[in-house]
């Protein structure tokens, strides 16, 4: 792909420049005036091309003074693949790598940026982009200062969305997506202190590129507003303890998890949900919490047997509140029973999660582990 | 297929919306000693329409139907079977936006085979609705004729929390209706159906001369009221074709045929009839705690298409509205159609808020591109009701206007009601031609309209003619 050297990079540069009005301050550290985030030495933009700045100017980048930034990305430009380890859903030979907007180059940025994807590569597919493909995207890198969220607005006229994941190149690690038709998309993902994630604007489809704003605001976390925030397990809106979220966002069942040896008989009618699995729905019913520890090395088969037409999912995770590195199977539907297998070693611990599918998934199951060998 | 398509489109579609194919023919003409004793007292006048309006009353923007994806049967083939099998009737029925924002949408064809549609009208999946016979073999000389198979869809109002949608569906030919349950889950579209629940089955009483008039009026696109039921149109089935008209089902409250009824979307409670002496209401829509239908009229040439209107009392309903069918088709006062031989007591029947003669040619007249037709020539018609629209995308034209349109005639109109379901303008809106299919509002508050019928279905766009760039 070629490359416009300066007509796309100017709006790139106005992108990343404007403003930062609306930053947490408590949210704000780094470098300089001060930046809600820690931007990547590549990829900052330099605070001269910041517009309408202030003592507490948010997205500046560590990064070089202006111009730099530009001459940086055009000369780091290669067409060759990059390094970075590529993944199902994204390119396997990026045109992109080491473009400013790139991965290997992102932006950054907070408060209201504004760019243009016309002459960006298309290397990237978010989730919540066309099956058939998405559209050319500029990235942004962002580092999180403090525990809180990042809130995405954006705005244009054609058809672009907004995700955000850990691993640029790692489709796998997306931790967010927003791409809907009409009046532009929000997105708020979590993110904690110290974490570094990549928000991707890009096309829905490969026809959809052009110009955007976005606007990036970040949120100390605080637990009881009903919003998951970095360092937060849960968070039901409220402080109270006893409802399965305690007063410091923590899942309580995670504190004191059932143990599971071999077959178990549970309900989830009555207990709380306040965790989420990866392959429930988005809104998604209580959930039961067990803990199994494998006497031996070996493989495991888990299996939920709903006792009525309960529609489970069942997922097992090393860590009790983190999704991230869970195994999750959802293969059926009303009374079908879910199973997974894993391999563990000896005296490895993980957790259990019998889940309802959608909100009004709640009854009786029993769930039984085994060892397959 | 031109042949077959021409045959379908001529024999099968006109008969089974607007059909007269089991209207018997041994019916006594009213005589004239029982019209003058009618207690409903025509008008001085004798219009073939109810009353004509200046709808709106400020000239409206410039509006353009945009053709925005067109099917045909290789792109969309048979799945029914197991093996993808290109079908010369797509037959579509419905199409519904998943209500998140996303622009997906699911296709309904009539066939059997349910279509998910992304925000730009491209196919990414499809799902076919079993049937031990296939659905399709819908057409005549096949095993279906159109009227049966899939009717229409629409998404529980709580779809984001529980994934719900319902299909209303005559599985098997002259068969009942029935409306299943389903659960989305886009990750497992293949085995969709395994998640089907029954909900609600109206079976069909096989009594007829010629029980091939069974195929007929089943009524279609089930909707969500306010009050969280699944509400259901349902015709009269074509039930006893050929026989008496005291077979016919619509009057009797111990039958659901003919009935508008609602029922508890986990198929637990009992359903209510919340209206009866319906006779094929394919579309409906609601306004507020309205419910609007369109009610196909009856045989060619002086029967009337209807518009009528209830409004829903959540409580069980002590008496039940007769909106007319069979006893007084179309306006009561029409006594020329007073076909029962029986003086009629208008009194007891709901008259419909609006509607036209099938054998007026004024919506016809009015479509400009159209044109006038020759006189006599015009005696088909099916209305198909669109939505009371709410919505923020054309600048307030069509704020409150129940669109609808003529599957046949192919003219789009508005009508605009006032609060208590008078019609106070009517107009036309744009022009499509046949076939209208069916109308529903896009994520991006736009009216969107299914069109086609045996060789393709097409997704049109109502737009603004934005004005040229200066």
């Amino acid at each position: 792909m070629k490359w416009p050297r300066r007509s796309a990079l100017t709006g790139i540069l106005l992108s990343a420049g404007i403003g930062a009005c609306g930053a947490d301050e408590r949210f704000l550290s780094g470098s300089g005036d001060g930046g809600a985030f820690v931007g990547s030495s590549s990829g900052g933009v330099g605070t001269d091309s910041a517009i309408g700045g202030n003592g507490n100017q948010a997205g500046i980048g560590q990064g070089g003074a202006a111009g730099s930034a530009v001459d940086s990305g055009a000369d780091a430009r290669t067409d060759g693949g990059p390094d970075a380890a590529t993944d199902a859903g994204d390119s396997a030979s990026p045109d992109g790598a080491g473009l400013l907007g790139s991965c290997e180059q992102p932006l950054t940025g907070v408060g209201l940026v504004s760019g243009d994807t016309s002459a960006m590569p298309n290397d990237l597919d978010p989730t919540c982009a066309s099956p058939q493909g998405s559209g050319n995207e500029i990235v942004y890198e962002i580092t999180a200062t403090e525990n809180g969220r990042i809130e995405l607005a954006l705005q244009s006229s054609p058809d672009l969305g907004v995700s955000v994941r850990r691993d640029c190149r790692d489709a796998t690690s997306e931790i967010g997506c927003a791409d809907t038709r009409i009046g532009g998309e929000v997105l708020s993902t979590p993110v904690s202190s110290g974490q570094t994630v990549f928000v991707v604007v890009d096309g829905f489809s490969s026809t959809q590129s052009g110009a955007y704003t976005l606007d990036v605001t970040v949120k100390t976390a605080m637990c009881g507003d009903d919003a998951l925030d970095g360092g937060e397990e849960c968070d039901d809106g409220g402080i109270d303890p006893g409802d399965g979220c305690s007063g410091s966002c923590a899942v309580e069942a995670c504190t004191t998890p059932r143990v599971l040896t071999d077959t178990i008989n549970g309900d989830t009618t009555s207990s709380p949900s306040v965790m989420h699995t990866s392959c429930a729905n988005s809104l998604s019913g209580p959930e039961d919490v067990y803990q199994f520890i494998a006497p031996t090395s070996g493989n495991y088969q888990f299996i939920v047997t709903p006792a009525g037409d309960t529609d489970f999912v069942l997922a097992v995770r090393p860590a009790c509140a983190d999704a991230a590195l869970e195994e999750c199977a959802d293969a059926g539907f009303d009374a079908d029973p879910e199973t997974r297998d894993v391999s563990l070693t000896a005296n490895e611990s993980v957790f259990v999660i019998v889940e309802g599918w959608g909100v009004p998934d709640a009854g009786a199951y029993t769930l039984q582990v085994s060892s397959s060998g | 297929m031109a042949d077959r398509a021409a045959l379908l489109a001529g024999g099968v579609l006109l008969s089974a919306l607007a059909c007269s194919s089991e209207a018997p023919r041994d019916i006594v003409e009213p005589s004239a000693a029982a019209r003058a004793d009618s207690p409903a007292t025509p008008p001085a006048r004798a219009p073939t329409q109810l009353p004509q309006f200046d709808f709106l009353s400020t000239p409206g923007p410039e509006l353009v139907l945009t053709k925005l994806a067109e099917f045909t049967p290789e792109d969309l083939p048979d799945l029914s079977l197991g093996t993808p099998t290109p079908h010369p009737i797509l037959a579509p029925s419905d199409i519904e936006f998943f209500p998140n924002d996303s622009g997906d949408a699911l296709l309904v064809l009539s066939t059997g085979l349910i279509v998910w549609l992304d925000r730009n009208m491209s196919v990414v999946s499809s799902f076919p609705v079993p049937s031990s016979s296939s659905l399709s073999k819908l057409g005549p000389g096949d095993t279906f004729r159109d009227n049966e198979g899939v009717l229409g869809l629409t998404f529980h109002p709580d779809f984001a929390e529980n994934g719900y949608f319902y299909l209303h569906i005559v599985s098997e030919p002259r068969g009942g209706v029935d409306i299943w349950r389903l659960r989305w889950k886009p990750h497992l579209v293949d085995s969709l159906w395994d998640s089907a629940k029954l909900i609600f089955r109206n079976d069909k009483p096989q009594i007829a001369t010629n029980p091939d008039f069974l195929f007929n009026h089943n009524g279609g696109n089930p909707s969500f009221g306010p009050d969280g039921k699944l509400y259901v149109a349902m015709g009269d089935g074509a039930i006893g074709g050929g026989l008496p008209w005291s077979e016919n089902q619509s009057p009797k409250l111990n039958s659901f045929w003919g009935k508008l009824v609602r029922i508890d979307p986990e198929g637990i409670d009992a359903p209510e009839i919340v209206a009866k002496g319906l006779r094929n209401p394919f579309t409906h829509t609601w306004r507020g705690d309205e419910v609007f239908w369109g009610d196909v009229g009856a045989t060619d040439g002086d029967h009337w298409e209807e518009i009528n209107r209830i409004v829903v009392d959540p409580a069980t309903p002590s008496t039940v509205p007769d909106y007319g069918w069979p006893a007084a088709p179309g306006p009561c006062w029409d006594a020329s159609l007073a076909w029962t031989g029986v003086p009629l007591d208008c009194s007891q029947y709901v008259e419909p808020l609006h509607g036209y003669r099938k054998d007026d040619s004024t919506y016809l007249d009015e479509d400009p591109e159209t044109g006038v037709p020759a006189p006599g020539t015009v005696n088909r018609s099916a209305i198909i009701l669109g939505p009371a629209y709410s919505g923020g995308a054309y600048d307030g034209y069509f704020d409150d206007v129940v669109l609808y349109g003529d599957l046949i005639q192919g003219w789009i109109r508005g009508i605009l009601f006032n609060e208590e379901g008078t019609p106070i303008a009517d107009r036309h809106v744009v022009h499509h031609g046949k076939w209208i299919t069916g109308f529903t509002i896009g994520p991006d508050d736009k009216i969107y309209m299914l069109g086609g019928f045996v060789e393709s279905s097409a997704i049109f766009r109502i737009d603004v003619v934005e004005p040229p760039a200066e």
